[in-house]
């Protein structure tokens, strides 16, 4: 109540230029990227120097439920309600040695500060470690600049093919690099972490088991705005004893990034081997999919936009030698906030996540998953947006769902409040219609809950 | 590699689109789901020299761990199909002949002796209907019975001139080993281990006793009188047969089973086996004369062991005992002669066996001198009947001068009984889902009566009253005074023992035909001192070098053979190890692989009576009961005697037939108790048994015994407590399973939820890489189930119930665990790996070891 009063209070006090033109991403500030070095102890050109930047964000939710059943859990304590009041702190620093050599370090504290979010998983803010305050490292690499045009990253960083669809990870790597005005293309080689989180718990060591990766990315700059991504990654696990995994993904794809409209297609193929993984301890193939479309525009003070993406299944046959399912990061440029990922700070009880089965640092979908998402906003103030996103989900292969297809309808009312340039506060308001096909994944007794989940979520982010 | 290089070239040519797949290859891991199994050990080279350890497991032909949950098929072998039906003829009767009066008809008795096996446990036609009901109900194994009989039916020296038995000197029959021999390959196509069992129990079905299920006598009046159950009147009458006016005739037989007659024949010489008195209870071919007069000193005897037995009685006669001696007062017409009891004509002692129609049909192994005799003579035949031997027809007599070559006891039926597992190896040889030769059921190793036998004979007469008689003071050195002469008048009263009938001569003095009483009883050629060597060591001194010759002759004939043996029924049965005088059954030299499968039967036979119901349980005797512990008497044995060879109990199981259950719920808890000792053991277990004939009143058609699965209506009877989900075979050594059921017993623990459903298991780290395959009822998970993980991957072979289970990770020093609980609306399922309904696989969390988690188990 305390936060929703201080939101409110923000509104009146809001700063105009907080989401000016060219200043904001194309809707609204998001929570969960790098935050970029605010604060250097010398100019640019400086022989050397140290930034500093980082991002700060207290976020509450409360649901009335998490399963769309609402009976009391049968021996559950923390009861049925969902709710969350957390605080993370995500910090950057990069030592710079002229142009040719930064060192950078990214880490992120954050606190469970009451209720577990999910009682159906140990802690989902924290997972993997033991509750209270977390400290993980996120990035620690550096980064050389061999000539104009070259340049090599190495360390732990993030890792990304184009369509974030494969990879978006946080994993070391050793890359090089080359762009021009044209192209930018790389090279990639290094390795994925046993699972990804947002970032490494400082006890933790997750690169436990050889799971390589490496491949090239080339970006073509068609125009000024127009980019054809291309990228053919490949990895080789190790975590399963004497049953490695190989597969290749080819990414191709299409952006057009524009301030003021932004598109983008990506289709992603994925094809390898899982040794000795299937029935009898046969090779399971990999023949798998994903694609994404989406559009996001903004004409004066109406913002709108749609995105879909859909991840193949697998066949109904489990462990018969052919593996249709997608090994994706599990990211995606959904907007729903329920459904998918939430834009402010990932929570791992987002609806495809709880619908996937983590595969190391991959998650699959058995099932398939299609989410397709229409978003209309409007700039009601200078420094208030609000939107609204409906999105609905589905079962590809509802066979894999105890038949159950159809997924959920979400309806999220999103506002994001700019205090100052560098302050943003929000209020979002979540309804969540499920339908069978999400109980079958995410109600631990009845799966063919279908009761209504809502509540919201405020907090305020801060850049610096 | 190539796989590699193929997927990189797929994935070339690849742009959109997804695969669809065939059905996953259940085909090969159903067919490896059997396999030669073999016992494990271990080399250790030192400086010693090599030292080679025993492991306590079974291992299969993909190296995983084979555990045996098997059936006993089946308890109506007992009663071949030559029998049934034809009682109390033992082989089918002439036609228009009517044979259901004892004595027999010498048109009866001429009757073809046909035996005929074929057909039990089932016809082959129903083979694959009942490998498959097994195979439904989870079991992976059977014990195959088989006899002696069964397989050599008919005196080697005298074969049937007939294609069915072979014609070289052995006269098996061929066309039963056919048929045995398909219940094997039945078998296996259901992914069912076979153990090849020689069945016997109390050495044989031609050594029997009739008696009446429905005692009853007439009173004065002329009415039908029937004592009460568990009297000593009810016992006394059920060894006659109904009154003249009921039909005069017995109404059933206990009877062993196992050698064919012909070494009843060798091992008993002096009994006629074609007597039409054959059969009969001992003592009642004394009880009266030619005319039907009552012997006033037999039945006084009777009245004395009546009133012993029953002290506070009446002291007048009993309405019952007028009506056996005849001398009841008859009104309304009735006559002895004609109404009264059907009194049996005198016979001698060779004309019959001394087996006693008691329920618990074991006793005989203790009570009976014949079955004394015949275990005698094939374990130790050269020693306790130093003269006989067995001549070229097949005879047993007295060994003569110049007769050396020919066989004593021993060797003539010990050689036969090698014969018959040779050729039963030879078969097995074939099938890899032969486990095993289990080479004599039940061996018996109490030797009381002969040895009370052999005194006697030793004494040479020199006694003269009971209570100066050498067995008189050996009963009463063991038991004390009192209860010495009570056993003593028991065993006087119903014939068991050989006492001389004295006379008096003219001069005053006594005397007995003692010679002659030898004869009779078969004690003629008896050595009393090897007779005493049996009590003390029959185990160590007879039985392991019989397993050990049985064991090589099966591993030459199959090299792969696994020999299972058992302890016998002896002493030590109750009396457990003996640090002083035990000379314990321990590991047979000479076959490289030994199974320990010992029987295990608590509290299934409490009374002595015959026909006795069966025990009336209060429920509470058995809803609670813990069997780890006495089970553990029989687990030790292996490591500490039998050089650590792998236990798996052969036998054990319940009646289902208690009084007032007709749910099964007494036998269910009963099962489901054993059952979780156990599953908490890592021990392996047959039940007994399975029985496609069973019959309401006979059970399984074998002296009323009724512990088969399978129910009259040839439905599955008590199935939440045996139709459980257990491993079959583990990639690592097991650790522990253990599952509750419906029957187990929840204590509830506030915040846990019940367990009912639940199945854990357990185990080291894997070893190979096939699956461990755990057989996961429908029957307990009608709405389907959770699997949780600790690693690994599951699939479901739902046309065989079976989960396979691929670990994931290798530590060594690992542990493995999979849990599976049912779908069930009041409980929450978290974090599971896998939901398997309706034949649709959910995968979840899947293998938490792909991404680093640790899952509370």
């Amino acid at each position: 109540m305390r936060t929703f009063t201080l939101t409110l209070i923000s509104l009146s006090l809001c700063a105009p230029s907080a989401l000016a033109e060219g200043h904001d991403p194309l809707w609204a500030a998001t929570g969960d990227e790098t935050p970029s070095a605010a604060l250097c102890s010398g100019a640019e050109d400086a022989p050397r120097r140290l930034c500093v930047g980082g991002r700060f964000t207290t976020i509450a939710h409360m649901h009335n439920d998490s399963d769309f059943d609402p009976t009391p859990r049968f021996f559950d304590p923390n009861g049925q309600t969902d709710g969350q009041a957390a605080t993370f702190l995500r910090s950057y620093v990069r030592y710079e040695t002229g142009a040719s050599l930064h060192v950078n370090y990214e880490m992120e504290v954050g606190w469970n500060a009451w209720s577990r979010h999910d009682p159906g998983k140990p802690d989902a803010f924290l997972p993997g470690d033991g509750g209270g305050l977390a400290y993980r490292h996120r990035q620690l690499f550096a980064d050389a600049r061999l000539s104009e045009q070259v340049r090599v990253r190495a360390g732990f960083q993030e890792i990304k093919d184009p369509s974030g669809l494969f990879l978006d990870h946080l994993g070391g790597a050793l890359v090089l690099e080359y762009k021009d005005a044209n192209r930018t293309s790389a090279l990639w080689i290094g390795q994925l972490p046993d699972s990804t989180y947002e970032g490494v718990a400082v006890s933790d060591d997750n690169f436990i088991h050889d799971n390589v990766f490496g491949g090239l990315t080339y970006i073509y700059n068609l125009g000024a705005h127009q980019k054809v991504d291309f990228a053919l990654m490949g990895l080789s696990d190790h975590r399963a004893v004497d049953r490695p995994l190989t597969l290749g993904a080819l990414v191709l794809g299409f952006r057009h990034e524009h301030p003021r409209y932004q598109a983008w297609a990506h289709g992603v193929v994925q094809a390898g081997v899982w040794e000795g993984s299937g029935v009898a301890g046969v090779d399971q193939d990999i023949f798998a999919w994903a694609g994404q479309v989406g559009v996001r525009s903004r004409h004066g003070k109406l913002l709108w936009g749609m995105n879909a993406f859909a991840l193949s299944p697998d066949d109904t046959h489990d462990g018969n030698g052919t593996i249709g399912t997608f090994f994706g990061a599990g990211k995606n440029r959904s907007a729903t906030t329920l459904l998918t990922e939430d834009e402010y700070r990932d929570r791992y009880d987002n609806f495809d996540e709880r619908m996937g089965t983590p595969w190391g640092p991959f998650l699959n979908h058995g099932a398939g998953l299609a989410v397709v998402d229409v978003t209309v906003g409007y700039r009601a103030t200078d420094c208030w947006t609000t939107r609204l996103v409906i999105g609905d989900a589905m079962n590809i292969e509802a066979a894999n769902a105890l038949d159950k297809g159809h997924a959920g309808l979400e309806f999220s009312w999103l506002n994001d409040v700019a205090i100052s340039e560098d302050v943003v506060a929000f209020a979002h308001a979540q309804l969540l219609v499920p339908d069978e096909g999400l109980a079958v994944f995410a109600n631990d007794v009845d799966r063919s809950a279908t009761e209504l989940l809502y509540g919201g979520e405020i907090g305020i982010t801060a850049r610096f | 590699m190539m796989k590699r290089v193929m997927a990189c070239a797929i994935f070339a040519g690849l742009l959109v689109g997804c695969a669809d797949g065939d059905a996953p290859d259940f085909t090969t891991t159903w067919e490896q789901t059997t396999s030669r199994v073999r016992t494990d050990s271990v080399r250790s080279e030192t400086a010693a020299g090599t030292i080679v350890h025993n492991r306590p497991y079974l291992r299969d032909a993909q190296n995983r761990y084979t555990h045996i949950r098997g059936l006993n098929v089946s308890g109506s072998h007992k009663a071949p199909p030559s029998e049934r039906g034809n009682f109390p003829l033992r082989y089918p009767w002439p036609e228009g002949e009517d044979c259901s009066q004892i004595p027999l008809s010498q048109a009866c008795l001429d009757a073809p002796k046909i035996i005929e096996y074929i057909g039990s446990p089932f016809p082959e036609e129903d083979a694959d209907r009942w490998f498959g009901e097994m195979a439904a109900l989870g079991f992976n194994s059977v014990r195959l019975i088989t006899n002696w009989e069964s397989i050599q039916p008919h005196r080697p020296e005298s074969c049937p001139d007939d294609p069915r038995y072979s014609q070289d000197g052995d006269c098996l029959d061929l066309e039963y080993l056919d048929y045995y021999e398909g219940l094997i390959e039945v078998a296996d196509r259901h992914g069912i281990y076979v153990l090849l069992d020689m069945h016997q129990d109390v050495f044989s079905r031609h050594l029997m006793v009739y008696y009446n299920e429905d005692p009853k006598y007439l009173t004065a009046d002329g009415e039908v009188a029937r004592p009460e159950e568990g009297t000593i009147e009810h016992f006394i009458l059920s060894l006659f047969p109904n009154p003249k006016s009921e039909g005069g005739a017995f109404t059933d037989w206990v009877r062993g089973h196992g050698a064919p007659r012909w070494v009843v024949e060798n091992c008993l010489p002096e009994k006629n086996l074609d007597s039409p008195n054959w059969g009969m209870f001992r003592a009642l071919g004394q009880l009266y004369d030619e005319d039907g007069t009552a012997d006033p000193v037999r039945f006084g005897e009777l009245i004395n062991l009546y009133t012993k037995l029953n002290p506070d009685g009446d002291l007048s006669y009993p309405p019952w005992f007028l009506y056996l001696t005849g001398s009841a007062p008859t009104e309304g017409g009735l006559t002895p002669e004609d109404d009264g009891v059907m009194t049996p004509k005198p016979f001698d002692l060779t004309e019959t066996s001394d087996f006693l129609p008691v329920a618990p049909w074991l006793i005989n192994g203790a009570a009976s001198m014949d079955v004394d005799r015949c275990f005698a003579a094939l374990f130790a035949g050269d020693e306790v009947f130093p003269n006989l031997i067995v001549d070229e027809t097949g005879t047993t007599r007295v060994r003569e001068d110049g007769e050396d070559a020919l066989p004593d006891l021993k060797a003539y039926l010990q050689g036969h009984y090698e014969t018959i597992w040779r050729a039963v190896a030879k078969r097995g040889a074939k099938y890899d889902n032969v486990i095993g030769y289990d080479v004599m059921n039940e061996p018996v190793g109490v030797f009381l009566m002969i040895t009370m036998g052999a005194i006697m004979a030793q004494t040479d007469g020199g006694w003269l009253s009971d209570e100066v008689n050498p067995v008189r003071l050996f009963l009463d050195s063991f038991v004390g005074e009192a209860l010495g002469k009570n056993l003593y008048d028991v065993m006087k009263g119903l014939n068991l023992l050989p006492l001389p009938e004295y006379e008096s001569l003219e001069d005053g003095s006594l005397e007995a035909d003692f010679q002659g009483m030898l004869d009779e009883w078969g004690l003629a050629h008896i050595d009393a001192g090897a007779v005493l060597g049996l009590n003390t060591g029959f185990d160590g001194a007879y039985l392991e070098p019989f397993f050990a010759r049985m064991g090589v002759a099966i591993e030459e004939e199959d090299p792969n053979a696994i020999i299972w043996i058992e302890p016998s029924s002896s002493v030590r049965t109750v009396t457990g190890p003996s640090a002083f005088w035990d000379q314990p059954l321990t590991r047979p030299q000479g076959p490289s692989q030994i199974v320990f499968a010992p029987h295990w039967y608590p509290d299934i036979y409490p009374f002595p009576g015959i026909f006795s119901t069966p025990r009336e349980f209060n429920p509470d005797e058995w809803l609670y009961r813990d069997f780890k512990e006495p089970l553990h008497h029989y687990l030790d044995h292996a490591p500490n005697w039998l050089g650590n060879a792998p236990v798996i109990f052969g036998e054990f199981g319940t009646y289902f037939n208690f009084q007032g259950d007709e749910d099964n719920h007494i036998s269910s808890h009963v099962l489901n108790s054993y059952y979780e000792a156990f599953e908490a053991l890592n021990v392996g277990s047959m039940l007994w048994c399975f029985s496609a004939e069973n019959d309401a009143e006979y059970g399984e058609h074998w002296n009323h015994e009724d512990f088969s699965i399978i129910g009259p209506d040839q439905k599955p009877r008590g199935v939440f407590s045996y139709v459980r989900p257990y491993a079959r075979a583990t990639s690592g050594k097991q650790i522990r399973q253990s599952f509750h059921s419906p029957y187990h017993y929840w204590d509830p623990v506030e915040g846990e939820h019940p367990t009912h459903g639940e199945y854990v298991l357990e185990m080291e780290t894997a070893e190979t890489d096939a699956a461990t395959e755990i057989f996961v009822p429908d029957l307990q998970y009608p709405d389907g189930y959770y699997v949780w993980l600790s690693d690994g991957a599951a699939y479901l072979d739902a046309a065989h119930q079976l989960l396979l289970w691929y670990p994931s990770t290798r530590a060594a020093g690992g542990h493995h665990w999979l849990k599976i609980a049912p779908v069930r609306d009041d409980i929450e399922a978290q974090g599971w790996s896998y939901l398997f309904q309706d034949g649709m696989v959910v995968t979840g969390a899947g293998d938490p070891s792909l991404y680093g988690a640790e899952v509370a188990q």
